[in-house]
């Protein structure tokens, strides 16, 4: 001992007395389930003078129903939107994705809101997340309630303020997610792709699909969805698909090694849906 | 520094703290339970394994402050008395998942974490639920036999 | 419970119990009250020369107990090769002079707690002229390249080995191929850091040091000699160790600077951890090679001559370089019946961290390169890859060309049962089906291994004491170094076998270096066959001082006796005379007062190895296996999936068979880690991925399946017929599972790790 410098913990039971302890001090650090956080101190040269932990407050906790979205709590651990039947229902793709963050402990430990937090736009859930349509919901440092997109707020790290819930809008019968890792499957994602689409009269519909590269932001495929919506699933064209993949991410310098998954993966979702329709 | 209760293999100490202090060392050193250990305390390794509420996670990532009002299990409160020992500790033995021993406590943990949650676990589950254990010696095979082992003693 | 002829069963470890519950002492774990945290005192610069260095500051900082640097040693360096390669005695516990690599170690400090220790290393003042440095083994041996000691071109060691005659061999050959293997270096990966902790004792100036190592008496040859002491004035202990793999088989500046440390502090205890990073930068690492072979064949299958080079880097340091580079060339005598052969081992020094012993001892590395090479040489003649192994492998009783001699050797027989089990002529070269994304294949792998090694020492020795107490309970003193392969049960066994009494009784003591008997470690698979025989040496001394006493009392001739199963016999009709317990309350009579004390020792007859030819017979016995993988390529993503492994060994007779097996499955574990996954990276002399993130080793769901055969050949020589066990099987695996993805998807990849990028850019180039 002692292997973190020294701090002030603080464990409010309310937003409001987070808040209050955020704007408080002037070198203050939220902690939720610490699997970052702590790291963060261990590994880097910050240091808080004030750790603010999220776990005592009623309000970031539980997942509910709310106007048809799924509304999942900040302090949300990964394993329990796993294992939701909420989650499991409204959105199978973000319990598959979180599922397959990591290690066990590692998931029984970290929160949903933490893992947005990081601002880490190349791990699984970011990528999940905007396929979905998922919004946030935070409170800003002044008081005041907040939603945005989850694309914005990846990109924002001038915000201070508590991210409260995830929403994730109903979703379509059909998701699928695959990702792809380096070396192991507890590594993070070297390359993943997200799809997800509704059925409407055989055809489909909402589609949307967004590739994490991990070389840059997530991104939604626009081309490919155009070229999707109000197709029949069995009736998708591999040669095209790869196309229009290839022009949304031309911005991207991709490897061969990316471009040969998102082929295969490509291929594969055509596949699933095809079969599933 | 706070003074604080906390739970540990079912007796509650109370104990001065500082702010800063992770639950591991709390344990090793306030508390001296040295069957918890460390070999990354950045997560990775899974030997600072202790269950919290019965499900297991990482002590090297947890404040000790954190850990107020749960309920931490180390290896050394896993035997159901003095001189016995919990049946997947037996089964590791009996099927020589066992060698340097220094994974040990972590996996016996996250074995019980899984066993508690699911009594008849698949080997590929087993895998899935000691994922975060880092092991060395053995190349897991045995290990995961144990746990089958001890899932079917358990029944 | 009572387990009487315990060899050849599985019985329960002897320390599992205590590690199952968490009492299990490590070094990790050990505290003394007054204990002081130590510090190592590191070079950030791969290549300088310390002008000077002020620890005025740091001494007075508050809480600091001491500060010392080379001014506080005689200044004697040290190797871990020096018996057999004087020249390669290079380093110094503190360097005072220049440093070689970023880590370096130049200071150490002990304070009351860590902060201050950490800050007291920050107060000392080193000056330092940066020099050059030289990263690239090749750069490194080219003229004018930074001189990082005084051998010529950075070449640390070279070893030639050279038989028959090559060049005519390669003429007469009808397929003669070219290929260079390249082999990253690697990380041991044990799960307790390396940890000392050092005391000395002011009033008889004697040292204690407890340390997580594999060879506690080399260590203590090492401080000896570093510090001028008498070897019996240091003792070092070794506790419960959290696995060594190779990373644990030396001196380390810190177990020399724990010391030394609390010397200047007046006589208290130091402890110093090194932590995960100080791990993977600064202790020991794999030797990265290049691998160039040149063989030729005949078109019946014989190999006419084998021809190559190994270029390894070698690092800052030499540590075990020798044995590594001897390993790397001359493995294959052990596996191939060869007349004519040619192989060049340069090992370069490096401003890198210290390449030194690691499982396998340069036999991965030669494993992988010359493994793929035979696979591609039966491919060049159009035969298959098991029928060429038989043809050229090695048969029991002979003497290699270079004079080993390989008695009992179960070689082809593993082969043979290898391709059996796995079904290998159904599968081997199987037509494959072009519109799948997958593909399967099967490869194989063959190798050998020794059972100890002269490496470090004139002799070999290792030694057993027992003694009988007179309730019945036996003590058993070895100087073997339990690590986790489970020497102390092996022990155990023998010693209850020999004697005929319960495993249960017997109580091991080991690898103190003040009440132990010698043994050189654990290395070079040597435990069980070399100290097991010197355990059941002592077992058998035991028995007969038993016997001679129950032999005069009811005046029979000892020799007509035995104990068998806890009760002594006559040895001809098993007619039960008396139990052991009754047997030794007779010992310790008022006739007698005999008390029990066997001893006894082995030193394996071996020859050492000439090192200008690659002369000898390094080892008492061999170990030989057959490995089979199957795997399944995905031919889009470039993922292999290693679906089993087969591993048929010729392990002699298994001592306790499900700790064989245990040594079996975590070496191919091991081994499939190597083959995929680990690179322990560098840049400028930094080691990029130090810690378990981006340095990835197996984990549970990367384990596969392992069909696990023992073929027993009984040696002449070992412990009730046991060979070693520890290393071998992790030697072959990379290249089966390399010539396993040639059958699936015809490439061939000939430089490690196996990325699914490589993959796929191979079956890219194929297609073009």
């Amino acid at each position: 001992m002692p292997i973190l410098k020294d701090f002030k913990y603080h464990a409010p039971d309310s937003l409001k007395e987070a808040l209050q302890l955020l704007q408080k001090s002037p070198k203050p650090m939220l902690l939720a389930g610490g699997t970052f956080a702590l790291n963060t101190l261990k590994k880097t040269a910050a240091s808080p003078e004030d750790v603010i932990t999220l776990r005592k407050i009623a309000e970031l906790k539980g997942i509910r129903r709310e106007k048809g979205a799924v509304a999942i709590g900040a302090m949300t651990s990964l394993d329990e939107v796993v294992s939701s039947p909420l989650v499991q229902e409204g959105a199978p793709v973000l319990a598959e994705a979180c599922s397959k963050v990591a290690t066990t402990p590692i998931r029984y430990m970290a929160t949903i809101g933490g893992n947005i937090a990081s601002r880490f736009y190349w791990v699984d859930l970011p990528a999940v997340l905007m396929a979905l349509d998922a919004r946030l919901e935070w409170i800003a440092a002044g008081g005041s309630r907040k939603q945005g997109e989850l694309a914005d707020f990846l990109k924002d790290h001038k915000t201070k303020g508590i991210l409260t819930r995830v929403f994730v809008p109903p979703q379509g019968s059909l998701s699928v997610y695959f990702r792809h890792t380096q070396t192991m499957d507890v590594d993070v994602p070297v390359l993943a792709l997200v799809f997800s689409a509704g059925l409407q009269a055989q055809t489909l519909k909402d589609v949307r699909v967004c590739v994490n590269t991990t070389m840059a932001f997530p991104q939604r495929l626009r081309k490919l969805e155009a070229l999707w919506q109000g197709r029949k699933p069995g009736l998708l064209n591999a040669e095209e698909a790869r196309l229009a993949m290839r022009q949304d991410l031309s911005t991207v310098k991709l490897d061969e090694y990316r471009l040969s998954l998102l082929d295969a993966d490509l291929d594969s979702v055509i596949e699933k849906i095809g079969k599933a329709a | 520094m706070k003074t604080i209760s906390l739970n540990v293999n079912g007796k509650v100490y109370d104990l001065q703290v500082r702010d800063s202090e992770l639950l591991i060392e709390t344990l090793r050193e306030r508390l001296g339970f040295k069957g918890t250990k460390y070999s990354c305390l950045e997560g990775e390794c899974g030997a600072c394994t202790v269950l919290v509420d019965g499900k297991n996670m990482l002590s090297c990532l947890m404040l000790t402050l954190d850990a107020q009002d749960r309920k931490i299990t180390t290896i050394e409160g896993l035997a159901p008395s003095q001189g016995e020992l919990h049946p997947i500790q037996q089964a590791f033995i009996d099927e020589g998942a066992v060698q340097c021993g220094f994974c040990t406590p972590g996996m016996i943990l996250a074995a019980k974490s899984l066993l508690d949650k699911t009594p008849e676990p698949g080997p590929e589950e087993i895998a899935r639920a000691l994922d975060g254990n880092l092991c060395r010696c053995t190349g897991y095979v045995r290990i995961i036999s144990a746990v089958e082992s001890a899932a079917r003693k358990l029944k | 419970m009572k387990t009487t002829s315990p060899v050849g069963k599985s019985v329960p470890r002897i320390d599992a119990r205590l590690k199952v519950t968490g009492e299990a002492k490590f070094v990790f774990d050990l505290e003394f009250p007054g204990m002081l945290v130590g510090r190592m005192l590191r070079s950030p610069h791969a290549h300088a020369r310390i002008v000077k260095i002020d620890t005025s500051k740091a001494e007075k900082l508050p809480g600091v107990r001491a500060v010392v640097t080379a001014e506080d040693t005689p200044k004697i360096k040290f190797g871990s090769n020096e018996y057999f390669f004087p020249y390669t005695v290079d380093q110094l516990p503190l360097e005072s002079e220049k440093v070689r690599y970023i880590g370096d170690e130049i200071a150490a400090v002990a304070a009351v707690d860590e902060e201050t220790a950490e800050k007291a290393l920050s107060l000392i003042d080193v000056t330092y002229e940066v020099l050059p440095a030289v990263f690239d083994p090749l750069e490194a041996m080219k003229p004018g390249a930074p001189a990082i000691h005084s051998a010529m071109n950075n070449i640390g060691v070279m070893l030639p080995v050279h038989f028959g005659n090559p060049d005519k061999g390669l003429k007469e050959a009808d397929y003669v191929r070219e290929d260079i293997f390249t082999l990253p270096s690697a990380a041991h990966c044990a799960l307790e850091p390396h940890v000392s902790v050092g005391q000395y004792e002011l009033a008889t100036s004697r040292i204690t040091l407890w340390t997580s190592t594999q060879a506690p008496f080399k260590i203590r040859e090492a401080m000896a000699k570093t510090l001028r002491m008498a070897e019996a004035d240091i003792r070092v202990i070794k506790l419960n160790v959290g696995g060594g793999f190779g990373g644990k088989l030396e001196m380390f500046p810190m177990d020399f600077a724990a010391c030394l440390l609390s010397k200047k502090s007046g006589g208290l205890p130091v402890k110093i951890t090194a932590s995960r990073t100080e791990v993977f930068s600064f202790t020991r690492r794999k030797h990265p090679m290049i691998y160039k072979l040149k063989s030729g064949v005949k078109k019946d299958g014989t190999i006419t001559a084998i021809t190559g080079e190994v270029i390894a880097d070698g690092g800052a340091y030499c540590s075990y370089g020798p044995t590594v580079i001897a390993a790397a060339t001359m493995r294959l005598f052990m596996v191939y019946k060869i007349k004519n052969i040619r192989m060049f081992g340069s090992r370069v020094y490096t401003n890198n961290p210290v390449c030194g012993a690691i499982r396998g001892f340069g036999g991965v590395q030669s494993g992988f390169a010359i493994e793929s090479h035979m696979d591609m040489l039966a491919r060049g003649i159009g035969m298959d890859p098991v029928e060429f192994r038989l043809k050229n492998a090695t048969d029991p009783d002979t003497l290699t060309v270079n004079k080993m001699i390989l008695s009992s050797n179960g070689l082809k027989e593993c082969i043979r049962k290898g391709a059996e089990v796995s079904g290998w002529k159904e599968k081997y070269g199987r037509k494959k089906d072009e519109g799948q994304d997958t593909a399967r294949g099967i490869g194989l792998g063959i190798a050998a291994d020794v059972m100890g090694s002269k490496m470090y020492k004139s002799h070999e020795s290792a030694g057993t004491i027992i003694k009988v107490e007179e309730d019945g309970s036996v003590y058993l003193f070895t100087g073997a170094a339990d690590t986790g392969q489970g020497s102390d049960t092996a022990m155990a066994q023998i010693a209850a076998q020999e004697m005929g009494i319960a495993y249960e009784r017997i109580r091991v003591k080991a690898a103190d270096t003040e009440i132990t008997p010698f043994d050189t470690g654990s290395f070079a698979s040597r435990v069980t066959f070399i100290s097991g025989n010197a355990t059941r040496n002592a077992a058998r001394d035991a028995k007969r001082q038993v016997l001679d006493v129950v032999g005069r009392e009811l005046k029979l001739d000892p020799v007509s006796l035995d104990i068998r199963d806890e009760s002594v016999v006559e040895a001809a009709t098993g007619k039960v005379l008396l139990s052991f317990d009754q047997a030794i309350t007779l010992c310790s009579s008022f006739n007698y007062g005999q008390l029990i004390i066997g001893r006894g020792s082995y030193n394996p007859k071996t020859t050492p190895i000439d090192f200008r030819t690659g002369e000898g017979n390094i080892s008492g016995s061999y170990g030989f296996e057959a490995q089979i993988a199957e795997v399944e390529v995905n031919k889009k993503t470039g993922r292999v999936r290693v679906l089993r492994m087969y591993d048929v060994h010729d392990i002699g007779y298994p001592i306790n068979p499900v700790s064989v097996h245990g040594q079996i499955e975590g070496s191919i574990i091991m081994g499939i880690g190597y083959t995929f996954h680990e690179n322990l990276r560098f840049r400028d002399g930094k080691v990029l991925n130090p810690n378990f993130s981006k340095y990835r080793i197996p984990r549970s769901m990367d384990r596969t399946t392992i069909e696990s055969i023992f073929v027993e050949t009984n040696d002449p020589q070992g412990p009730f017929g046991a060979k070693g066990m520890g290393e071998a099987s992790l030697l072959p695996t990379a290249a089966a599972i390399a010539n396993a993805i040639f059958d699936a998807v015809g490439v061939q990849i000939k430089d490690l790790p196996i990325t699914p990028q490589k993959v796929l850019a191979a079956l890219k180039s194929v297609r073009t």
